[in-house]
């Protein structure tokens, strides 16, 4: 299903969801994402179960490591999606 | 025969005196069923979901949006109570008075001891039942007694009214200790301290008002500083095998039905507090009072800060599945600024896992009057030696901040060792309840 769904795009609309007062322009691509972000293991959740639930990607957890910076977290989503 | 009934201002918390009907989510005419919300209430302390407590038709409304009610005041009609089983309705209608409207034997004795006609008082609980805080207030109507400051102070420490005193003209401390000591010995359900008790919600508000959490915040802090002895006790937990065995159901199950590990930590600290009763309850007056369950409070930070503490009650009665269903509700309404009736009841322990923003331990300050708060660090890698080897485990912080007026350093190393226990018993009941043993 590749280019069926914009990385970009899906991420900014999983993060918003979760953390709707976060500024997506602000953040620094490469920092790490959950402090930059404040979010909890919960907010990750929510946020792994949005992507699943708009595109039917499922992250498994062992993946989450590839999550840590915004851009690491669009590159991950560029190969799966 | 036509069954109407009104619906009053409920009481979500023993201090809460009044509150802002924000908005009216069914209109005249509507069906409700039993746990619908019905309107978003706006206390001092958060905005709360109201749930109707019987199936039902709206047939009025009688408060406006916007407009602030003390509790108990009529703001809806019902119709159509009991339609299902209209002989049903009308026996309950009958029997009202002398059964539905104070239900509870406890209840009936204390409006006999405060000299109540029952079926004068508004109630405010499920159904229109009248429950201690509609006793309380209508006490507090009926003729003001002298109540020393010291009874107010501890009354408030106990999160009790002092009105809710069954002795003479004059209210005491040592009243309001009694009082409180029977009451818990009462063992009222979960929903009915769900509505006579302070909530736990620290600080929700509403809207931009963050000062007003702040303010409830620091007062609560204050007060928790200034008065409590703090002692803390802290133990490395091996999680390794527990984590292993989540993250094996996890890989099975789709996103929206894997655990965290706080569900697992939340779990063994509620099955500890059983086993530990000495900090599982509250503190006032020189004297300890245990909690007949363990009703968890779950520190939850707010973005842009802050923090709205709410419960999970009878927490020890949970599987670790059923816990991160409840601690996925009270966590998205906590963050929502939006809770639930019962998720404002009274704490009798809690839980703050700042350890999930990465901090490695947690020194809490103890929410007064309950005894204990456990702080868990973040779940790290950790070179370990075990029977002679040196093995890389996954650790977790525990410590649990106790008062040590209550409690002392031996009862706070039996809990966390308890804890460490209760891990591996609560991860071994998530292999019963996975007949497809997913571990791989």
């Amino acid at each position: 299903m590749s280019g069926a769904h914009d990385p970009q795009h899906v991420l900014v609309d999983a993060l918003g969801r979760v953390a709707p007062d976060i500024d997506v322009a602000s953040l620094d691509v490469d920092a790490d994402l959950r402090e930059e972000a404040q979010l909890d293991s919960m907010d990750l959740l929510n946020i792994v179960t949005a992507i699943h639930e708009t595109t039917g990607l499922v992250i498994p957890e062992r993946d989450y490591p590839n999550l840590s910076t915004w851009s690491s977290f669009i590159d991950y989503l560029s190969i799966k999606l | 025969m036509v069954s109407t009934q009104e619906f009053a201002m409920p009481s979500l918390g023993a201090d809460m005196d009044h509150g802002v009907i924000v908005s009216w989510l069914v209109q005249p005419g509507d069906r409700v069923e039993r746990g619908q919300v019905i309107a978003v209430v706006e206390t001092d302390k958060s905005d709360i979901e109201v749930e109707i407590f019987q199936d039902a038709m709206i047939a009025e409304l009688l408060v406006s949006e916007g407009v602030r009610v003390d509790v108990g005041t009529p703001i809806a009609r019902l119709g159509g109570i009991g339609d299902r089983d209209l002989d049903e309705a009308d026996a309950t209608t009958a029997d009202a008075h002398e059964a539905s409207t104070v239900t509870s034997p406890i209840l009936r004795r204390l409006a006999d001891r405060l000299d109540l006609d029952a079926q004068q008082i508004a109630g405010t609980g499920i159904g229109g039942r009248v429950g201690r805080d509609d006793l309380i207030r209508a006490a507090g109507d009926q003729g003001r007694r002298r109540i020393t400051p010291r009874a107010r102070r501890v009354a408030h420490e106990m999160g009790i009214d002092p009105a809710d005193m069954a002795v003479g003209s004059v209210v005491t401390g040592n009243d309001v200790v009694a009082a409180a000591r029977s009451h818990r010995g009462d063992a009222p359900s979960p929903a009915d301290r769900g509505e006579v008790t302070p909530s736990a919600a620290v600080g929700a508000t509403t809207g931009p008002d963050r000062d007003a959490m702040r303010a409830r915040i620091t007062t609560l802090m204050e007060r928790s500083w200034a008065d409590i002895p703090h002692f803390h006790v802290t133990s490395r937990i091996d999680l390794t095998d527990a984590l292993d065995r989540l993250e094996a159901h996890n890989s099975t199950v789709s996103p929206a039905e894997r655990i965290v590990p706080a569900a697992l930590l939340l779990c063994a600290v509620a099955r500890a507090a059983r086993r530990v009763p000495e900090v599982n309850g509250w503190w006032a007056d020189g004297v300890f009072t245990a909690s007949e369950t363990i009703d968890l409070g779950v520190v939850v930070a707010v973005r842009g800060g802050g923090i709205i503490v709410p419960t999970i009650g009878s927490a020890d009665e949970l599987t670790v599945v059923e816990m991160m269903d409840r601690l996925t509700g009270v966590v998205g309404r906590a963050k929502a600024r939006r809770l639930r009736t019962a998720d404002a009841a009274t704490a009798s322990i809690t839980v703050t896992n700042l350890g999930d923003l990465g901090a490695e331990s947690v020194q809490g300050v103890i929410h007064a009057p309950q005894v204990a708060l456990v702080g868990f660090g973040a779940i790290g890698e950790q070179v370990l030696a075990i029977d002679g080897l040196i093995g890389i485990r996954r650790m977790v912080s525990a410590t649990l901040s106790g008062d040590h007026r209550s409690f002392d350093g031996m009862a706070a190393a039996r809990f966390l060792s308890d804890l460490a226990g209760e891990i591996a018993t609560v991860v071994g009941e998530f292999d019963r309840d996975e007949p497809d043993g997913a571990v791989k």
